[in-house]
């Protein structure tokens, strides 16, 4: 039987020799982090001694293999990329590229592309663990070397795993390559949703480098390529043109509609306003929320661009909104009617005769204390109203 | 520049980012400046009232008193009320905190920056003195 | 002995005494097959937690952390804080919630009828004025006394309430709250300041639905703490806190993770949760009818899910996202398992339909009867265990030595899991930079097995009976708010 003593006997001895080994490997685990932890220290410390020079935008950098020339005079020659000492170089100058732009940038990157560790660590993209193919993508983004490009390209289209090929995009966002961007587009035709959030975000962090192949985008027949495009550029806060938007606003998918809406309020569409007029009675909640929101960030029409009637719809579809439905939609109305100036705040006063309880009176109560608040706040302080 | 001008303005820098700070600190004290370096919000208020320096720099985001805190106890003390501030913040915060600098009159320089920049942001700041 | 010799001469041949000696030994090799299952189950735990944390270790960096910080496409966060008489901490707790390091959240305090000075506090702090905006009322609670706002902190938000209890406190949270995930924070919790940056990363990296993410939470006592930060881990002195320790380690590092990478999580604590609020909503928010409403929320939100097909994930992120202070009394520490325990068990009871039935996937096949089979059952059969090996001995069906021997290799069983939990947090995040404290880990980890897991194992079993009793009398206890002091101790950290 299982209680025999032999049996237990020997159980004993076995996990009684299992504890013992824990311990040993744990107090062994501590001194080898512990003598792991004083080289990458002293490394630290030695390469952080010799880059101030480096800081010096004025001088001449110059590299031969892993020796650093600034203005001529050795500054320092790195160890090989490998091993403990190795990595610590690395990750202390990635720790300065997270905040350093401009000039210097350049200069750490070319120290790192010189000396062999941009291209040591491009080795381990073939490497058969997926999350070393993660973690290595992401550190060339964190090196920012275009060097790493086009591999992380190749990456990016061909890798079998997807969160592989999500850190390849992030990484040619970071390093911001104009070559990138073909691939990446291309990309947002994939069909999971997901993706296609990853990449827009990715591109929409490029910033300008990427508006020409965006605009292109919008020609799209596809229209939810042409959609996220429209929004990756109202998000950059770059858009010349604004009819594929329009027409977005009129597509069979609610979220296409929805997306348009935002794109229009976020780029400024003061000339397209019509367009969003129509759309204030769409379907689908989330359409009208994103109108009213859209109509906020634009503002009443001015006078010297809309038509007296333009102004007065303006003011028409916002009180509509103030009565709709949901709360979404009534609550956006009502801040948008609250930052319209006089006409707008007298729209929410006739809202507020109504009998109380109404749903109209309160998102009017609502947006008009809140600013009351504001206005009371900012006259009396000058010290600064955002907090951190 | 006056004789006055010439000599050693001070800074006062917070940062709680061992290597930002040191970054900041090379790169004012490359533009001619004396520095003292200071971890969290509030020994940077301690050293501002130790040194009254020229000018401060301080993160938004620090342990123990943020930015904002040390740049409002700063203007309430009419000893320290002159001094220029010079916030450092990240690429996210901008939206939200952007009136807030505006609101105050302050100077900000957006994380990830280029020494270059920041000295020549620096320069043209005590060049107001 | 005497009863022995009474038991073995009186009884000895006759068919009773056989028929007693079959059910003892059979029970007993019931019970020695269920404990050798159950440590090998939190064995196994721990060996996947060892690999998954590892791996979370080697694709976090600091790079993607500050994308997310800046990006403006991560979706907004609403901290919920429910406070009932914490007037003394709560504008500090506020202050370092506000200072959190996230593109863009919302602090929402909600009163839930203080009888201190939480609501003036607060007011005069940051300068508070009354501002009653409408607000959505979508899950059922107590009636809202007022909204507070601040122009000074536009992200600060305090709702005063009827005294409704913290589920109640919760929702009119969810009501009033504008962003589209909630992350629920005890008032007395220090959370780290990128915490919500980890919480919100799986819901933006997976491709499947994540409606709820959690952390590590981890105990306070012994940490130094400046202002609503802990600025130096250390360990306390008190050794009822230091069994605690181990013991967070044992449940947060090893089971929480592991759990999560089975996809078979369905506790989310209750000091700290991310949720996606659309959901949570479509559930009806947190029950107020029972005393676990963290864990039911969770089990109630997966069990929607499977009911409509959807696919998700409850991730848990093996980083530590908050410091909570551990009670530091045996009243106390007993008062909170008794009702975690009883919570577990109102929580199995409302979903029993999940048990074993394959439409609700892993959940109902392998997460729910974990927390039957081991969680909630395991107090009463292991001390059974305990009364059954000496009568078997006692009974002459077992020789002393061998119910001696057996009873050590459990022992040892025990003090392997608690160390291979040391050896977990040492192997990935060892917050602990000290030797003394690695040796004085060890050392908790080998004494906890004499005498603190009985104790924890007392305080359970006395939760089962408590909830069986209250079984009966179902609806009739009102729960008032969070108690006195001691309860609110453990009510928290759940």
């Amino acid at each position: 039987m299982v209680l025999s003593l032999p049996y237990l006997l020997r159980i004993l001895e076995g996990l009684e020799a299992a504890l013992v080994l824990l311990l040993i490997g744990m107090f062994a685990m501590r001194t080898w982090r512990e003598n792991r932890a004083r080289v990458v220290l002293r490394t630290r410390a030695w390469l952080l001694e010799r880059l101030p020079p480096l800081f010096d935008g004025e001088s001449e950098l110059r590299c031969e293999g892993r020796q650093v020339f600034v203005g001529g005079a050795l500054v320092m020659e790195l160890p090989p990329p490998r091993g403990t000492v190795g990595d610590a170089v690395q990750e202390t100058i990635v720790d300065h590229l997270v905040f350093v732009t401009g000039e210097l940038r350049d200069r750490l990157v070319r120290v790192l592309e010189e000396s062999d560790y941009v291209s040591t660590a491009m080795l381990r993209l073939k490497s058969r663990s997926v999350e070393s193919r993660v973690k290595t993508c992401m550190l060339l983004g964190a090196m920012h070397s275009a060097i790493a490009v086009p591999a992380l390209i190749e990456v990016f289209r061909d890798d079998p795993d997807p969160f592989v090929r999500i850190g390849a995009a992030e990484a040619l966002g970071a390093i911001g390559s104009e070559v990138a961007i073909a691939p990446m587009l291309a990309a947002l035709r994939n069909p999971t949703r997901w993706q296609q959030v990853r990449v827009a975000e990715v591109l929409s962090r490029m910033g300008m480098t990427a508006v020409p192949a965006l605009t292109a985008a919008v020609e799209d027949p596809d229209i939810r390529i042409a959609a996220l495009a429209l929004e990756i550029l109202a998000d950059i806060g770059w858009m010349s043109d604004f009819a594929p938007a329009e027409r977005a606003l009129r597509h069979e998918s609610p979220e296409v509609r929805a997306r348009a809406a935002e794109a229009l309020g976020r780029g400024g569409a003061m000339d397209r306003v019509a367009a969003l007029f129509a759309a204030a009675g769409d379907a689908a909640w989330f359409v009208r929320v994103r109108v009213m929101k859209a109509l906020h960030s634009l503002g009443p029409p001015p006078a010297d661009f809309a038509t007296p009637a333009q102004s007065q719809r303006y003011f028409e579809v916002l009180e509509a909104g103030l009565h709709d439905d949901v709360w979404w939609v009534r609550s956006h109305a009502a801040e948008a009617l609250a930052d319209a100036g006089e006409e707008g705040r007298a729209v929410l006063s006739r809202a507020l005769v109504e009998e109380p309880g109404a749903p109209a009176r309160k998102a009017a109560v609502a947006a008009l204390q809140r600013l009351v608040l504001l206005s009371a706040s900012r006259t009396a302080a000058r010290v600064p109203a955002g907090r951190a | 520049m006056s004789d006055a001008a010439r000599a050693k303005a001070k800074v006062v820098i917070a940062d709680d980012d061992d290597d930002i700070r040191r970054l900041v600190q090379i790169t004012v004290t490359n533009a001619g400046c004396d520095v003292t370096p200071t971890a969290d919000g509030e020994s940077a208020l301690e050293a501002v009232r130790r040194v009254m320096p020229d000018l401060v720099i301080l993160d938004v985001l620090m342990p123990r008193m943020d930015g904002w805190e040390v740049a409002k106890a700063l203007k309430k003390d009419p000893a320290t009320e002159s001094i220029p501030i010079m916030f450092l913040t990240s690429k996210g915060q901008e939206h939200d905190v952007l009136e807030g600098f505006e609101a105050g009159g302050f100077d900000y320089v957006v994380k990830p920056f280029s020494p270059r920049e920041l000295q020549a942001r620096i320069r043209s700041l005590l060049a107001k003195r | 002995m005497i009863g022995f010799a009474f038991i073995h001469l009186s009884w000895y041949g006759s068919p009773a005494w056989n028929f007693a000696r079959q059910v003892v030994l059979g029970y007993n090799a019931l019970v020695f097959f269920y404990v050798v299952f159950v440590d090998l189950t939190y064995l196994a735990f721990t060996f996947i937690a060892l690999i998954e944390v590892r791996r979370y270790l080697r694709t976090r960096d600091k790079e993607r952390l500050e994308q997310i910080f800046r990006s403006r496409l991560v979706p907004p966060i609403s901290i919920l804080c429910p406070a009932h008489n914490e007037g003394a901490t709560i504008v500090e707790s506020v202050r370092s919630l506000l200072r959190l390091k996230y593109s863009k959240h919302e602090v929402v305090v909600i009163n839930d009828g203080s009888k201190d000075n939480t609501l003036a506090a607060m007011i005069e702090a940051f300068s508070m004025e009354r501002l009653d905006f409408g607000y959505d009322m979508t899950v059922a609670c107590k009636p809202v006394k007022a909204l507070y706002a601040s122009a000074a902190y536009p992200k600060l938000i305090v709702v005063d309430k009827e005294n409704g209890g913290k589920a109640d406190a919760l929702n009119a949270g969810i009501n009033v709250s504008r962003y589209p995930l909630f992350c629920t924070v005890d008032a007395d919790a220090i959370l780290e300041e990128d915490a919500l940056l980890h919480v919100v990363r799986p819901m933006l990296d997976r491709p499947t639905f994540v409606p709820i993410t959690g952390g590590i939470i981890r105990a306070a006592n012994g940490c130094r703490v400046v202002k609503g930060r802990v600025e130096a881990v250390g360990l306390p002195s008190k050794p009822i806190e230091l069994f605690q320790i181990v013991e967070y380690m044992r449940a947060f590092l090893c089971g929480r993770t592991a759990q999560s990478t089975l996809n078979v999580m369905l506790i989310v604590s209750g000091a700290f949760g991310l949720f996606h609020k659309a959901t949570a909503k479509t559930v009806g928010g947190y029950s107020t009818d029972t005393v676990g409403e963290d864990k039911e929320l969770v089990v109630k939100i997966v069990r929607y899910l499977k009911e409509n097909k959807r696919d998700y994930e409850v991730l848990f992120v093996p980083q530590t996202v908050c410091w909570t202070e551990v009670p530091s009394s045996w009243q106390t520490l007993g008062r909170q398992r008794n009702r975690w325990h009883r919570g577990m068990f109102e929580v199995l009871y409302k979903h029993r339909a999940m048990f074993f039935n394959r439409a609700y996937g892993r959940a109902g096949l392998f997460g729910m009867p974990y927390f039957l089979l081991i969680e909630a059952i395991g107090p009463i059969v292991e001390l059974s265990g305990y009364i059954l090996l000496p009568l078997a001995a006692i009974l002459g069906l077992l020789a002393p030595i061998n119910a001696l021997i057996y009873t050590l290799c459990a022992v040892v069983l025990g003090i392997i899991l608690s160390v291979s939990a040391v050896l977990l947090e040492e192997a990935s995040f060892h917050r602990y930079p000290s030797w003394r404290d690695l040796a004085l880990l060890n050392l908790i980890a080998i004494v906890e097995n004499f005498g603190y897991r009985q104790l924890t194992l007392w305080w359970r079993l006395k939760g089962t009976w408590d909830y069986l009793r209250g079984q009966k009398q179902w609806g009739a206890q009102v729960r008032q708010g969070f108690g006195t002091a001691a309860q609110r101790a453990a009510a928290k950290a759940g």
